[in-house]
Order: C-alpha cells, then structure tokens, then sequence
C-alpha cells in the first residue's frame, strides 16, 4: 500500500532531527567542558565556579581569584562560544553555497572570501592601512570584513552584465582567491618577522582573538544566516535539479542564488574577519552531515551548523590542550578528515554513491 | 487548456534556431515532435515553458501571454522533463521526485505529497526503485524517475525532452502508451519530442515535424508520416505501411 509506504517515509525523515539533537548535545558538552582547557592548571569544577562567581557578581576577594576569573570568563569562555558559533556560520556558509554554485567543492576558500579577507588584514598589519581610523584590532576585522565582500560583489557584477553559469561563478570566485593570495604572498616576502607571524596567524584561521564583544556581531550573522537559509531551503532543494527544471519548478535561479550568495558572503565575512580564514568546516562539514541527514536543505543545513560547531569547538579545545599559541585552522582538518573518510566509505549508500 | 505558439523565433548571438513557428493545442492529447538533430526541438520546448525568452512572439496559454504568469502559477499549469537529469547531490528517488511538488507545496511537504509520490512511482512501475539513491540508477530508470518528478507535478501541459531515448524497445512502448493513457484519462496536453518514427506513428494523437527551425508539416500521423515529407525533412529514403491502423515506416538507404 502506498500510503502505509508514504507513512514510513515520513516517520524515517523525523529520524534526521535526532541526529541533529545528537550533534548538538556532544557540541554543548564539548564547550561546557572546555572552558577548563587551557595552559594554565585550573581543574573543570573550578572552571566553572569562577562563571557562578562572575554571573553573580561576587567580589573577587584575592589576586588569585581575579587571574582565574580573567583567564576563564574573560578566555576560555568567550572563545569557547565564539568557536560554536564561528563553526556553525562555516558550516552553513559552505552547504548554501555548495548548493548556489552547484559544486560540491564550493565553500569560503574557493570562492575567494577567506584570501580576500586576508588580504584586508595583511595590508593593515604589513602597511598600516586601515579602511577606517579604528582602535588596532578593530581596524583589521573591518579591513578584513570590507575585502571579503569583494569577490561576492564581482560575481555579482559579472553576472548582471552577461550570462553566467554556476561553474562560472566558482571560476570567478577562484580567480578572485589567487589574485589576493598573490597580493598577501608578495607583501608576506617583504614583511618584518613579527608582522609575519602575525599574518601566518590569520592565514592558518584562530579562535584566539574573540572576545564577548565580537560575540553579539556573531550571533547577529548567525542567525540572519540561519534564518536566510532556512527560509530558502526548498528552492535550494530545487535549484538542485539544474537551472532549466528549477525555472520550470517555479523557482528563479538566478534571483534566488543572488539573494542566498550576497547574505552568505555578508555573514561568512563576519566570521572570517574574527577567526581568519579556518579552512575544512566550509568545505567538509556539509558532506558529512549530507551522510547522516540527507541532501534535503530543510535538514541539512541545522545539522550543517551543528556539526560546524562541533568540530571548530572540538579543534579549538584540542589546540588549547596543546598550548596557548596553537590556531585552532591548524588542525580542524586533522581531526575532521578521518571521520570524514571513515563516514564516506562506510555509509556509501547514503552518500555520494559510487 | 489552450496553448497558442505565435510567430515564435529564437537566435543564440551567432545562430537563428527558431524562425517563425506557430501552432495552436487545444485539450488534452499527445503531440510527437520529430525532425533531425540541431532542428530547434528542445529550443522550442525551452521557449514554450519560459526557460529560454523568445526573440520574437509570444506563447500564449489560455490566452494570456505566459510571462504574464507568475513564476509558480507557471509551473502548476507547464511541467518539463528533462533529456537528462543534471541533480547535483545525492538523493533518493523519493525526494528526487518529491522536488515535483514543489509548485503545490509550501514550506514543507505534506504526507499527501508522498502518497502521491509513491502512487505514481507504482504507476510506472518503479516502486521498488523508492529507496535507491538517484544517482546510483541505469540510464533508463532515472529517466522514469524524471518523468515521474514530471507527472507528481500534475501540469496541464506536459512538455518532455526524448522521453525513451535511453529505453530499450519494452519501456520504449510502455513508457509511451503511459504518456498516451495520461493524456487521455488525466485530461493533459503532453507534447513530447520524439526520433522514433514509429513510436510517434503508434502512439501520438498529432504530430508536429520540424525543419530548418520551423514547422515543416502538422496533422495526424497519416497526414505527417508520408515518404514525401520523411525524405525532405531527414534526407531518408522508406516505405510506408500500414499496421493496425496507424502507419509505419520502413527505411531504406540512404546516402551519408
């Protein structure tokens, strides 16, 4: 009977929303417990009594207390939540896009806006150039915002004056990624050794410099993103099927990927210019959380987040286990690359097949 | 449902593909278009559902011009299918096809969807196949499982880019007689573009044959399939004969 085949059907997509849940408890217990990870030797229970202690705003008594309260509430914490939420707007970022450019291989890095956003920064931190007179660190997160909104702004361009097709735009958005990177190579050649490090820093992609006030600028691009996303989920789902069949569908593909890669870049640049360019979570998390929930948008892009948090959270914790200097963009593709694979060959039939 | 194609023409920059074509459809039915390769078939199927604007003329559907409907008022009354699927990701063959309810449907798709997804999957034959992974079936089972996205989308016009081109002669013909029986009993405009002769003599109610970028000759397929027009439209020496009613064409040599 179709219709008891339609009932399984329906109960089996419910399924989706529990790995999700999974995915978000294991994120929330990875943070609750990492704001203990750091290179100085406070146990988790004191951890977070100093969080009690500063939420109810008791005196800090003694100098010891103020150390402590300055390394978790104003350290681990925030960077713990800036993580999550950094993850969860790659995450999304890179599933949108994969879907806009109709390329698996679509995320911040191929589209150019990570190198651009480096390129923001290299040029306040190599040659003092600031696009906006800002306190230091505030100065290079606008420069690195404003220039990641280049190669979105060109594909953009392009496409209002000539036909273009998806895989034009991801060649653009190569493009765009080379002609920045050429420019940082070059000023990196001529750097000072201490403004290098500081570039290599950015490049590798950090949680380090969050703090709680970058954390409202996160949740704001969070949830727009999110909510952007969901919203456009179905077209996306359609656009999925090729231009010719989504216009015949009833979805624009044009307009629809339009509106999708301008709120995208908008939000991803936010991310970016707080953490560099982390690489992998853009790229990565959208295929695997297509091998536990599906390509449907409706689902894929919650899990997307979800798991984009995870793993930033996760990256983050390990390479504050590690030491204080560590970039957390070091090893996200290290711990995320053999789950990947493992996932990949294992649940075959769920995935990209043959 | 009335569907009036006038004056239509289309030119890519360096080429004219459709010069002047006009043809009136009136109620449910099934139309073959045939004519050789590069003739403009799949241009004139593109001007008709909107995915290509034509250079000149209108398309007209129940009188009104069709860019004068809204996107989605458009795609409950025209379906397309495709020659071949360009899905992107990997899916199954239920959401595969349930992306054909997506003119009817809101935010979410109800259970009604499926139903109808998995009713018409029976239909054709391809139930078994709900599970499987789009991307993992044989060149003829995807193409069922486009036109099953195409007919959960319940159009009044349907419009399908060589339906059978990847079947073997079995699904050739039933897939075709399903267009026919469709047609007929579900009351749908279905105007496909055909290069077996024979399959469009058998089943089709009208045909349409094309030549250099317009029509060349329209009625019936005693009308069309006559050795005069076979061999002015593909160069094609053959023989006409009849069986059961309807013609069928023989072919000889021909120079090459």
């Amino acid at each position: 009977m179709s219709g008891d085949e339609a009932d399984l059907y329906v109960a089996k997509s419910k399924k989706r929303w529990v790995a999700i849940l999974i995915i978000l408890i294991i994120t929330l217990a990875i943070t609750i417990y990492s704001v203990c990870v750091m290179s100085f030797n406070i146990s988790f229970q004191e951890a977070w009594e100093v969080i009690f202690k500063h939420l109810r705003g008791d005196p800090l008594e003694s100098y010891y207390d103020r150390i402590r309260d300055y390394l978790v509430f104003e350290g681990t914490l925030p960077r713990s939540i800036a993580a999550g939420l950094i993850g969860a707007i790659l995450g999304i970022s890179g599933a949108v896009m994969q879907y806009c450019v109709r390329n698996p291989l679509a995320d911040p890095y191929t589209t150019g806006i990570s190198s651009a956003a480096l390129f923001g920064v290299t040029i306040s931190l190599a040659l003092g150039i600031t696009l906006l007179p800002l306190h230091d660190e505030y100065g290079i997160v606008f420069n690195a915002f404003v220039f990641s909104m280049i190669p979105c702004a060109m594909m953009i361009l392009i496409s209002l004056r000539r036909k273009t097709t998806p895989t034009m735009l991801i060649l653009i958005g190569i493009a765009m990624m080379y002609i920045f990177s050429s420019f940082t190579m070059v000023m990196k050649y001529n750097a000072e050794p201490e403004v290098l490090e500081q570039i290599i820093e950015w490049s590798i992609g950090s949680v380090s410099k969050a703090h709680w006030e970058s954390i409202p600028f996160l949740i704001v691009a969070l949830a727009v993103l999110l909510i952007m996303a969901l919203f456009y989920s179905k077209k996306l789902d359609v656009m999925s099927a090729g231009d010719n069949l989504s216009t015949s569908l009833g979805v624009d593909p044009k307009k629809t990927r339009l509106i999708c890669m301008i709120v995208v870049s908008a939000c991803t640049s936010v991310a970016v210019s707080f953490s560099g360019s982390i690489g992998f979570v853009g790229l990565v998390v959208p295929h695997i959380s297509r091998l536990f929930v599906g390509s449907k948008g409706f689902a894929l892009i919650p899990c997307s987040a979800a798991a984009g948090a995870l793993l930033l959270v996760a990256a983050d914790t390990i390479a504050r286990s590690f030491g204080a200097g560590l970039p957390a963009g070091a090893i996200t593709a290290l711990i995320g690359s053999p789950f990947f694979l493992y996932f990949l060959i294992k649940m075959r039939t769920n995935g990209w097949g043959r | 449902m009335e569907l009036n194609i006038d004056g239509v023409g289309f030119s890519y920059p360096s080429k004219k593909v459709l010069n002047d074509v006009s043809a009136n459809f009136e109620g449910p039915q099934l139309v073959a278009i045939l004519g050789p390769n590069g003739v403009g078939k799949s241009t004139l199927i593109h001007c008709i559902d909107r995915i290509l604007k034509p250079s000149e003329g209108h398309v007209m559907l129940d009188g009104k011009d069709t860019y004068e409907y809204h996107m989605k008022e458009m795609a409950k009354k025209v379906g397309y299918v495709p020659y071949a699927s360009s899905d992107m990701f990997p899916m199954s063959v239920v959401d595969a096809v349930l992306l054909g309810r997506h003119p009817h449907s809101n935010w979410k798709s109800t259970k009604d969807d499926v139903r109808l997804v998995f009713s018409v999957l029976k239909r054709l034959g391809i139930d078994d196949l709900a599970k499987s992974q789009f991307n993992e079936l044989s060149a003829g089972q995807h193409q069922k499982v486009m036109l099953a996205r195409g007919l959960v989308q319940e159009p009044e016009i349907m419009l399908l880019d060589e339906p059978t081109a990847n079947l073997d002669v079995k699904h050739q013909l039933g897939v075709t007689r399903i267009l026919r029986d469709i047609a007929h009993e579900d009351g749908v405009l279905i105007i496909m573009i055909c290069h077996d002769l024979n399959i469009a003599a058998k089943y089709a109610d009208s045909i349409i044959m094309m030549k250099d970028g317009t029509i060349f000759a329209t009625g019936t397929p005693e009308e069309v399939l006559i050795e005069e027009n076979i061999r002015a439209v593909y160069d094609v020496e053959c023989r006409i004969i009849e069986d059961q009613g309807r013609p069928h064409v023989i072919l000889r040599e021909c120079e090459y």
